[in-house]
């Protein structure tokens, strides 16, 4: 990746941050937590325990009930979202889907463009600028997702699950892909996932949540552990066995088994 | 040509058969010759008098598209501003549905009175029938946006206007194009029953064969009526499949 070298992450300070619906369900119990610049982290937890709300109110996309979150190093739109499915346009061509950020940042068109053809190429995409996203398969889509998140040369990139309906091989490549991606732009990277293995893959820091309301059961350093350097054959490892285990014990522990 | 072949004859096997047993109804005398007239007559009736059923279909065909152009820009119009919500669709929706709801037959003759005894009254009368699905498909699609999409748009800070372009009309496009071709039909009935009252086009030209006694006429006066509608709906089609065909399932084939 090409990011600027003065693009640095972003570090998140959460205190009692805790998010209540209406109608009574509490998604999030109130929790403290301090992201570091320039992290990957991991939020693992149960489906529904509300670690995707908390991920929503660390975008600003929802209002935490109470608590503060502030956000250093942070300016503008420097957020980037990535959703569970790609939610491209799909009047758009690949192209402008991947521009549109920057066009509603108010950026010139021929830089605009000149800068989705370039994440398109890093994306592996090449070639398919004029496709429309009917036109593409499901991991594609993603790639093109992705392509649009990393396009404003975020500070802090925030995914929800974002691999959760792609098959195996294609989630594997994305999850290599996306590695590299973050040793590249020294983004902060939270990632929510159901996935053990994917998370043990991905990032230096998993953060294990219990059933809703969502608490931290565990807060484990993957770093320690495993190598900056991540390649598919990291995943036959017995360390990586190893801090899958760990992780599966904590998931278990959250779970009330 | 082929497509177009495939897509023309077989609506046109029905009419043919139809016509043919309706010929040999009225030669046969099972039924009587001034309740339904020989479609031979009414072909005949047609090639006499074609140039003046074609100026009447002409001023029926700009009357019938002034009023639905006139829904089409009011009716989206409208909708953006109910869409947004609040007290403004509480308050304004019910007369949305007042145009839905009106006796087009009662209201012709005032809308004569306002517009005058001429085509303005016409297009009036189109535009009052045609605009009310116009206005409820294109507020059910601003209402249906996926809302991923609308967190994406509010993340990157996008205005009010920006949201409305690039994501509200856009996604509800589909929408608002079923409502236009509804629409389209809509307007050439309203535009003929106001013809009733002003007396002119195809709406006036039936109401006055009607009184002759030319049922013949009538007949034919009706088929070109009805091939003016079917020629609007067509168009609309052929604007949602240019418009829709890259990205919706409805106008996608593979």
């Amino acid at each position: 990746m090409s990011m600027p070298p003065t693009n640095r992450g972003t570090s998140l300070q959460l205190e009692r941050i805790a998010k209540t619906f209406v109608g009574g369900v509490e998604a999030v119990a109130p929790l403290d937590l301090s992201i570091n610049e320039g992290e990957f982290v991991a939020m693992i937890g149960p489906s529904g325990c509300g670690k995707s709300t908390l991920l929503r109110m660390i975008a600003g996309l929802e209002k935490p009930t109470s608590g503060s979150i502030q956000r250093i190093g942070q300016a503008g739109a420097d957020i980037a979202y990535v959703f569970q499915d790609a939610h491209l346009l799909p009047w758009r061509r690949v192209l402008a889907n991947v521009a549109l950020p920057l066009e509603l940042a108010g950026v010139e068109k021929q830089e605009r463009l000149e800068r989705a053809h370039r994440l398109l190429e890093e994306v592996g995409l090449s070639g398919l600028e004029t496709r429309f996203p009917a036109q593409l398969s499901g991991g594609q889509r993603m790639r093109v997702s992705l392509a649009r998140a990393m396009v404003t040369s975020p500070r802090l990139l925030l995914l929800d699950e974002p691999f959760a309906a792609l098959d195996e091989i294609t989630r594997q490549q994305l999850d290599e892909w996306l590695r590299q991606l973050w040793i590249d732009s020294k983004a902060t990277v939270l990632f929510v996932t159901h996935s053990i293995a994917e998370a043990t893959f991905l990032a230096d820091r998993a953060i294990v949540f219990s059933t809703r309301p969502a608490k931290i059961v565990t807060d484990h350093d993957l770093s320690a552990h495993l190598p900056h350097q991540r390649l598919a054959d990291l995943r036959g490892t017995p360390v990586f066995a190893e801090q899958t285990r760990v992780l599966y014990q904590a998931l278990r522990t959250g779970d009330g088994a | 040509m082929r497509r177009f072949a495939s897509a023309i004859i077989p609506p046109l096997v029905p009419f043919v058969v139809i016509s043919l047993i309706a010929e040999l109804a009225v030669r046969m005398n099972w039924v009587a010759a001034y309740l339904l007239p020989k479609p031979t007559n009414v072909f005949r009736s047609l090639i006499k008098n074609t140039p003046e059923i074609l100026s009447a279909g002409a001023e029926t065909a700009i009357a019938s598209l002034a009023g639905f152009a006139i829904s089409t820009v009011l009716g989206i119009g409208f909708a953006i501003l109910l869409s947004n919500g609040g007290w403004v669709q509480r308050a304004f929706y019910p007369y949305a549905v007042f145009f839905q709801t009106v006796p087009i037959i009662a209201v012709a003759p005032l809308l004569v009175i306002w517009f005058g005894f001429d085509i303005n009254a016409v297009i009036a009368s189109a535009t009052v029938v045609s605009i009310f699905p116009v206005i409820a498909n294109t507020l059910s699609g601003l209402l249906s946006t996926d809302p991923a999409l609308k967190d994406m748009f509010n993340l990157y800070k996008a205005g009010r206007l920006a949201t409305l372009l690039k994501l509200r009309l856009p996604f509800a496009l589909p929408s608002i194009l079923t409502g236009l071709r509804v629409a389209a039909g809509l307007s050439v009935i309203g535009a003929i029953v106001g013809e009733f009252i002003t007396g002119g086009g195809l709406g006036g030209l039936i109401q006055v064969a009607r009184q002759q006694r030319q049922i013949e006429k009538v007949f034919a006066t009706l088929l070109i009526a009805s091939l003016l509608g079917i020629a609007l709906f067509a168009m609309i089609n052929l604007v949602s499949y240019l418009m829709l065909r890259h990205w919706h399932a409805s106008e996608r084939k593979e």
